[in-house]
Order: C-alpha cells, then structure tokens, then sequence
C-alpha cells in the first residue's frame, strides 16, 4: 500500500473523529441530534476563510477565533432557540431547520461560489524517502493534539467530571449541586466549536461553499453508531474505521467502498445493536 | 341625504374612471406587436446556482439585443421575445418538474430551451401534453421515446461530443497513449455503459487506450482514486465530475506529483475560482475544458449573422459587467440552444409547435457554433447531434486559452449507428 | 342539551364539509398548477401519514423514502414489464414495500432508539445506491417510463394523459383511506398498546407486551401506505428513477409532522404535509435564491410559537376568539 494512502486515510478519520466527537458530546448531554452539526462545520471553515484568507491572521489564532465564533453561535441556539422550546423532537426538527438556514444565510452573504483557502502549510516533506504533503501530515497533526486535548478535558478537569456526571445522571448531579441546564449550553458551544475546528483545518484542503456541511454530517453520524452513542472513545473508533474505508478501501475496491461504509453500519448493528462501545438502549 | 349624494357620486366617478382608463389605451394602441414566449428552468439556488446565474445573463442580452432589432423575424410578422426564468436545482427532480409547470401553465411559454437538469423524465411528459417544444440536453434522456414525446429535441450533445472532447485533448498532447475516464458510478453519465463498446475503435482510429475508473458521489478526497489510476497506466484524466470536483482532483493529482491534463466534458467556469480549488497556479496548469466561444473556433465554420451576434453579445456583456468575459458554457447550451428553437421557428415561417417540430427534426440549423444538424426520428435511437465544436481550452498560467478542436460532424462517430443514418 | 350535542358533533360536520371542499375544488377553481401542487401534496399527506405512524410506535425512521422507491419501483415495473393495470399496480407497490419493510424491520427494529434512525438513514442510502446501479432492472439513471394509464368503468374510458384530475380524486381517495384506516387503530385497542411501546418501552415489556410485534406491525403498515404513495407518484409522473427518492425527504416528513402536530395520528401528518408541500413549492417558484433561509426561519417560527404543531389551534382559535367577544362584550351593546 502507497504510503500516502496511509496518511489519507489518516486524514478522513480525523476529520470524521473531530465531528463525531462533537456530535457525540452534544448528544449525551441534551439527547437529541444535532442536525446542524455539518453547518457548523460549515461555518468554521468559512470562519477561516475570511480570517485567515481575507484578514491574514495567524492560521491557529484564526483557528481558535473560529472555534471561538462558531461555539458561540451554537451557544445563542442552545440558549435562545433550543432551550425555550424544550421538547426534545421539536428541537431535532428546529436543527433541521438551521441546515436550510446557516446555508441560505451564507449564500446571501458569500454567494454560491466556492472559495479556497490557501494552505498554512505549503509545499511536500520528505519523511524517510517517501515524499508526503506537508498540508495532510500538519492536518492529521493538528487534529491528534485536538482530540488529546478533548479527551484530558474531559476525563482529568472538574468541568469535564460535571460534564460526565450530567451526562450519566442528569438529575443526581443536579443534587449534587451542577447546574445541567449550564453544562448542556457549554456543551452545545464546545460541540459546534469542535464542528468549527473540522471545518477550520479542511478548508484549505479541499474548498469552502455553503453546502459542504452535508457529508460530514452523514459520516459522522454513521461514526458513532459504529462507536457506540455517548461514548469519546466509540467516536474515535467510528471514525477511524470509516476512515479506512474511505481511503484504504477506495484504493482497493473503488467505488463500491461507499456501499461498505453503509453496509457496515448495519452489519455492525446486527451484531451489537448499541454499537462497538455503547450502552444498550431500548 | 348630503351623504348618500356623495357616494353615488363617488361610485359614478369610480365607474367612469375604469371605463375610460379600460378604453383610452384599445382606442389609441395599433396592433400589439406578437410575442413569442420563451421559459429556461436553471439552477438559481443550491449547488448548482453557479451555472445558471452566469447563464441567465447572456441569454438575457441576446434577448434584449434580438428586441432592440424589432424582434424575430416569423414569416411575415415580427416577434418580441419574452424569456421566463424558473429555478430547477437541477438534481431535484420534482423541483424541475414544478418550474416547468409554472412557465407551461401560468406564464404560456411556447418552448422551454437550455435544460441540462437531471429531470428529462419528469419534464418531458408536462411539455409533450401541452406540445410545448423541450430543447435539452443528452444528459439526461432518461426513458426517452420518440412516439410518447414527439415536442422533445436534444440540442446539446452531452453525451456524444466527450469523445471528440477528449480526443481533441489527445491530438495537443501526441506524447500521452492512455486516457483515463472518470466518474460518480451511477451518476448522469454511465462511462461503462456508454463508451466502453467503443474502445476498439477509439483504439484503431485515435491510437489511444482508454481504462476507466469511478468515484462516489460526492467524493472531495480523491487521493485513493489518483493513486490506483496511476497504477493503471494514466496518462491524461477525462472527467465528467462538476467543476468542484475537477478542482479538487488537479490539486490532488498535483500533491501526488502527477502532471496529468485533467480535461472535464463541461466548460472551466472562473479560471479564479478553479486557482482556488487547486490550490496553486501551479496545479490548475493543463485544465481543460469544453471552449464554446464563437469567436474562437478555428475548424468550425459559423454563419456570419451568427458571428456577429456573438460578437454583439460579448461587447454588451462586458460593457455591462465591467469587462468580464461571458461564461463560456452559455454559448454551450444558454443561447445556442435558445438559437435553435427560434432558428425552428423562422424556418416554418410559424410558431405552431407541430410546424417547428417538423422543421428541427433531423433539420439542419444555423447556430453560434456552426451549422448544427438536430437528430431525426430515425436516428433517436442515439440522438446524435452534429455540428457541435467540442472545442477545447487549456490553462496555461492564469488564463484559459484556446487547445484544439475536434467537432462532432463526422459521420464515423462511434456512438452513432451509422445504418440508422442512412435508412434516414 | 341541543347545543351541547351539536358542538360534539361539530368537528364530523366540519369534516365532511372539509371533504366535500375538496371534492369540488378544481371543478370551481381550474388551475392546473394548483392542481399539480395539491396532487403532490397527496402524496406527501402518504408519505407523512407513513411517518407519523413509525414515530409513534417510539422509531424514528430516517430512512422513509426507502419505501417510497420500492413502492415506485415495483409499480413500475409491474405497470411497464408485467402490463398490471393501474389498480393492480399501485396495490403491488404497497405490498413489495410492505415485505421489504416487514423483512427488514424484524432485524433492524431490535436497535433501539438512535441506532434504528441510523440504519435505516444508511439502508435510505444503500436503496439509491442500489436504485442506481442495478442496471437489468431499474435501468440506473435512466430509469422506467410509465405509460399513462387508460381506465375503462362500463361505458367511460379515462385516459390519464389527457387531464390530471383522475390522479387528483385519487389521491384524495387514498388519503382519505389511509386516514381512516390509521384513525381507527389509532383509537383501538392496538393503538393504545402501540402508544404504550413508544412512550414506555420497559414498562410495556413487564406488562407482557412483545415489542417488536407491534413495532414491526407499524412499520409494515407504514411502508405499505407509503409504497402505495411511491406507485402512484411514479404514474403521475410517468417516469421513475433515483433522483426521485432522496434521503433529505425523510427529514422533510419529520418536518411536516411536527408542523401539523405529532400528537394527533391524522390530521397532524395530513395539515402539514399540505402546507409545507404547497408553500414550499410556491417558495420555490417566487423566492429562488432566498428559498431556503425563508423556509427554515418559518419552520423555527412556527415551532416557536406552536410546539405541538397547527392542530393545536382548533383549540387556540376558539380560545381566541372567544377571548375578541369577551372584550366587545365589555362595550355596551350599540342598539341595532
């Protein structure tokens, strides 16, 4: 196998891992799906293209100022729009309604064309002879650190055990004196954030226009089942499979590569219905 | 009492004023001029907004520049034409379909022209009831039948003309033998179903080898496919992905260190916006794409009334958007397409639809890209359209400049069956 | 006495007096775009109606348009290859999604909750994957073409190619059977036990309910009136291929069923799925570009301010007005 395949497929998991992981977190908190999720992305990857592109900021403060943005924007929704309608099937369809608005909002202001974003990272590196793009191995770089830091933020801080505490029993770890309705709005602005950061460090790799949301959403959805619902370490799994289904895979069998990626979600299910590491759900 | 007087005044002054504002125009107006009405269905919203929004615009001129000469000529009568826009996304099926029925049912048009959506299927049958003629394009002939949909024709030859596309690639680059074809696996055009029964003779008449090679929809990482496509020998790419896709894919292709032309079936659509989706100058270079400026074309020759209509469009154009050239895809299907169906009508003197049908097919008109000849009942089975270009540009540093041309007037063509021509 | 007997019977009377409208609606107005509309808003009354009737078993199907291709397909292929006549069709599309549904649903229904959303998200996937590429019999993009049917009743010979009202009174029949029919389980013994799985899963088990029975029968049910839907889309439009059967539909029914109300079996699905299909093909034709901002800013709206969806104004309104009179009634009243 290329050794650049190794590397792509590298890529795609990360990408899909920092989207589920989002999706998951937001999930296991306030219980609904977040539809929206791919817009997020969408978001962030626009974030870096008028901060980074247009304002020539430093790629990882844009980085950041994105995540930043793009979590408080999740955070006014959560606030504002999901919290005051409460049911959670309302709120499932009120995220759907944000997928035709984020992109209708965004082809008003930036039009329909697509736009690229040049990379912070030009040019190839030579790693023991084989010669790799610089921008894919700094990608997979950025996106290990960033699911580290999300993993030592939840297991090893005090917000991260309230966070897990809300998550596991919302209404003891009320008693127990953490304000769920607080952590869920954190947790919606950290989950669209790290939608924002996916966005962030793909859009110079590939391009940025309103409907790129779509496949990542679909991808990451299909990465924590495979992990397991409300699981960090299910989202990671998840995607590093669909990763190497993507990539690996596509090399080898082309095209039918997406059918397996489907196929696999069911499969799986069949023999585990809550997924590799999930809890059983009735 | 007072009261009562002035409200039958006021309703006597009313009545008044809507008969006299109702007469005053029928007793002064001569003849209203005849109006032909023309509806497009285009994508103005989601993905595909791109195209239709820098098509719209040139067939909006050449609507206002044929008014602006008094009209079409028909006959002995001169037409205005009236051109009606709908928005079809073009991969939602049913979204075409209503777009059509409003520019059929509410706005009358006589022809909807320039369709290159995925809903043939779904259009068709709404204008063949009304006898409202559909210019489209081969892309999505769906389940086509001459006898059930007697008002289509197929104007633009999307299917056919990649070959010439992709040949005229070939001959600039005489140093590349195997040519790779790529696309979505069940996506609009099935390369496998299409070309591949004719590989012997692209073979023995071009000396090229063709291998093929398909993608998921909706791929943006191409780095597995590139990877297998250079194991397998290729050499050049001929794409029929959208424009992102083929962006994508030069950039790709370059991170690989493979220089390959990419060329794609559909004009290159802002060499800006294509540096962006490669990434660098140096990965857009050796892009091609399909080339339908009139002015440019060197093989094909065009009507000299045609010509200078184009040339009109091109100065009106960029007077009206700062200097900007007119996409080149609007030639491709936008006016040239809009220009068969009113050539139709000039030439059966009519705008009875049985009348212009009868003229357009298997009938040879004059358009802005030389003499086209429209496929006849004979020939439906592959509705070959002679007469296309199927020119082609490159990009060469910043610009998109003019490569090669092979048109689509040949008669060997290996999709077409020839036994059916001659029956003809 | 008298009063109270005629305000229990007004929501029958208000029916009929619904159905009868329809009825003789495109005899009085003759758009035939309007026409078009509301025989797609039919379908989509189906579709929702499907839906609603899986969501309230406690499954959350986001893979609906599945069945809606099946349906399409097989009443196209049994119209065109096998010649059914166009009953016999649209009553084989109901039935090859039913067994297709009743098939899958005794595997994928085990999966609870959010898993069983996701894997019929990824089999909606697989079907158009399928649908496109299974050349020998559906023909890929393509796709089959369905000839208009021709029905003769004694002496009247209907020919569908000439005018579409035919497919409008049977939409309207369809609709109106399958309301009913989800009606009446609805308020039967079987509806409450399905209501019972839904809203307590655990609960339902110990008191010796079988889950999976009643899920499966919802499903089953639900791909069959759904099926019916897609066979009768594919006559209407006389064609059917992949792009007809997109997985964002099945989102567009969960919108329409909280629109219309998601605690009300039937009126809910129905109000809905014909509002959002008449405005938003009317959104399509006069907005273009701002289409969908405009659409998604009225769904959030109307959640907003109607959480449990249009049916609950029938109890808004008259609260409403009645509130108006109370406050006319405060000013003396003017001596006629």
């Amino acid at each position: 196998m290329p050794p650049a395949i190794f590397i792509d497929s590298l890529v795609l998991s990360s990408m899909y891992i920092l989207m589920a992981s989002g999706l998951v977190l937001v999930f296991s908190i306030m219980g609904i799906l977040n539809f929206a999720h791919g817009q997020f992305y969408m978001l962030g990857a626009y974030a870096i293209f008028y901060l980074f592109q247009q304002a020539g900021i430093n790629f990882f403060i844009s980085l950041a100022l994105s995540a930043a943005i793009v979590g408080f924007v999740g955070i006014l929704i959560e606030r504002y729009i999901m919290r005051p309608i409460g049911q959670p099937i309302q709120a499932v369809v009120v995220t759907i309604a944000l997928i035709s608005v984020f992109e209708g909002l965004i082809t008003l202001i930036a039009g329909p064309a697509p736009h690229s974003v040049t990379s912070a990272f030009p040019g190839n590196v030579d790693i023991f002879g084989v010669s790799l793009s610089s921008e894919r191995l700094a990608t997979v770089v950025i996106a290990v650190i960033l699911i580290i830091a999300l993993y030592l933020f939840i297991q090893r801080t005090r917000l991260g055990l309230a966070l897990r505490a809300a998550a596991q029993q919302p209404v003891a770890a009320g008693l127990f004196g953490i304000q769920v309705a607080r952590v869920s709005t954190l947790v919606m602005g950290i989950g669209c954030g790290l939608a924002a950061l996916a966005g962030g460090i793909m859009a110079p790799m590939f391009y940025v226009d309103p409907w790129i949301g779509g496949q990542p959403l679909v991808m990451a959805l299909l990465a924590i089942v495979i992990g397991g619902m409300g699981s960090l370490g299910g989202a990671v799994v998840g995607g590093i499979v669909l990763g190497m289904i993507g990539s690996m895979l596509a090399y080898y069998i082309g095209f039918w590569s997406q059918l397996i990626s489907f196929g696999i979600v069911i499969v799986i299910l069949l023999f585990r219905p809550q997924g590799l590491f999930g809890q059983s759900e009735k | 009492m007072k009261r009562k007087f002035i409200y039958i005044a006021l309703v006597v002054v009313l009545v008044l004023s809507i008969i006299t504002s109702c007469a005053a125009p029928a007793a002064k107006a001569p003849a209203p001029p005849k109006i032909l009405k023309i509806g497009s269905i285009m994508p103005f919203s989601g993905p595909a907004s791109m195209w239709g929004e820098s098509i719209k615009p040139v067939m909006e001129i050449y609507r206002d520049l044929i008014n602006a000469d008094g009209g079409w000529q028909v006959g002995d009568d001169k037409y205005i034409i009236e051109l009606y826009f709908a928005d079809g996304p073009i991969f939602s099926v049913q979204a075409d379909a209503a777009a059509a029925r409003t520019l059929i049912y509410d706005k009358q048009v006589s022809a909807i022209v320039s369709y290159f959506g995925v809903g043939y299927s779904a259009v068709a049958p709404i204008c063949n009831a009304e006898k409202v003629v559909f210019n489209t394009s081969t892309i999505s002939m769906g389940a086509y039948s001459a006898s059930r949909e007697p008002y289509s024709i197929f104007g633009f030859p999307a299917i056919e003309m990649s070959i010439n596309q992709a040949m005229a690639v070939m001959q600039a680059f005489p140093q590349y033998k195997t040519l790779c074809w790529t696309a979505t696996k069940g996506g609009n055009v099935d390369i496998e179903k299409i070309y591949a029964p004719v590989d012997e003779e692209i073979q023995k008449k071009y000396g090229v080898r063709s291998i093929r090679l398909y993608y998921p929809e909706g791929t943006t990482n191409f780095t597995p496919y590139l990877i297998k496509m250079a194991e397998m020998g290729a050499e050049v790419l001929f794409s029929f992905g959208t424009p992102l896709e083929i962006g994508l894919m030069a950039r790709q292709r370059y991170q690989l260190g493979y220089k390959w032309p990419v060329a794609a079936n559909g004009a290159i659509l802002d060499t800006k916006i294509v540096k962006g989706l490669a990434g660098s100058e140096e990965a857009m270079q050796n892009i091609c794409g399909d080339f339908c400026y009139p002015w440019l074309l060197k093989k094909v020759q065009i009507a000299p009334r045609y010509l200078d209509m184009a040339n009109r469009i091109r100065e009106a154009y960029k007077q009206k958007y700062e200097g900007k050239e007119p996409y080149a895809g609007a030639f491709g299907v936008g006016v040239t397409m809009m220009g068969q169906y009113l050539e139709g009508v000039r030439m059966a003197g009519s705008t009875d639809p049985d009348q212009v049908m009868k003229v357009l097919r298997g009938g040879t008109v004059e358009t802005f890209l030389g003499k086209y000849t429209l496929s006849g009942n004979e020939t439906y089975g592959s509705p070959v359209v002679f007469g296309f270009p199927c020119a082609m540009s490159i990009i060469k540093g910043n610009e998109s400049v003019y490569l090669n041309e092979e048109p689509l007037w040949d008669v060997d063509h290996p999709l077409v069956n020839v036994t059916d021509l001659i029956k003809e | 006495m008298d009063k109270a007997k005629l305000k229990a019977k007004l929501p029958l009377i208000l029916l009929l007096a619904f159905i009868i409208f329809t009825i003789i609606f495109p005899l009085i107005v003759k758009d035939r775009f309007l026409l078009s509309i509301l025989i797609e808003a039919g379908v989509m009354c189906l579709f929702a109606l499907g839906f609603a009737a899986v969501f309230r078993s406690g499954q959350f199907s986001l893979g609906q348009a599945a069945f809606l291709a099946v349906g399409g397909y097989a009443g196209a292929l049994l119209a065109s290859k096998a010649g059914l006549p166009f009953w016999l069709s649209l009553l084989g599309g109901g039935l090859s999604s039913a067994i297709v549904a009743f098939l899958l649903g005794i595997v994928i229904l085990r999966m609870g909750g959010l898993y069983f959303s996701i894997a019929t998200l990824a089999l909606g996937e697989i079907a158009i994957i399928i649908a496109k590429n299974w050349d020998s019999v559906t023909s890929g993009m393509t796709g089959i073409a369905v000839d208009a049917p021709i029905v003769k009743i004694g002496e009247l010979t209907i020919n569908f190619a000439t005018t579409k009202l035919p497919y409008y009174y049977i939409i309207v029949l369809l609709v109106i059977m399958a309301a009913l029919m989800f009606w009446r389980i609805d308020r039967s013994r079987l509806g409450t036990v399905v209501r019972s799985v839904a809203v307590a899963p655990v609960m339902s088990e110990h008191a010796g309910i079988h889950l999976m029975k009643y899920r499966v029968i919802m499903f089953t049910l639900a791909a069959f009136v759904t099926g019916v839907a897609g066979a009768f889309y594919v006559y209407y439009l006389s064609w059917v291929g992949p792009p007809l059967f997109s997985g964002a539909q099945s989102t567009v029914a969960l919108i329409m069923c909280v629109i219309g109300g998601l605690w009300s079996a039937v009126s809910g699905p129905i109000i809905g799925a014909i509002i959002v299909s008449y405005f938003g093909t009317m959104m399509q034709i006069h907005l273009e570009g701002l289409r969908p901002l405009v659409f998604g800013v009225l769904v959030i709206v109307l959640i907003w301010f109607m959480p449990n969806g249009l049916v609950e104004l029938q109890y808004r309104f008259p609260a409403w007005v009645k509130s108006l009179f109370k406050k006319k009634g405060k000013v003396p009243d003017a001596p006629a």
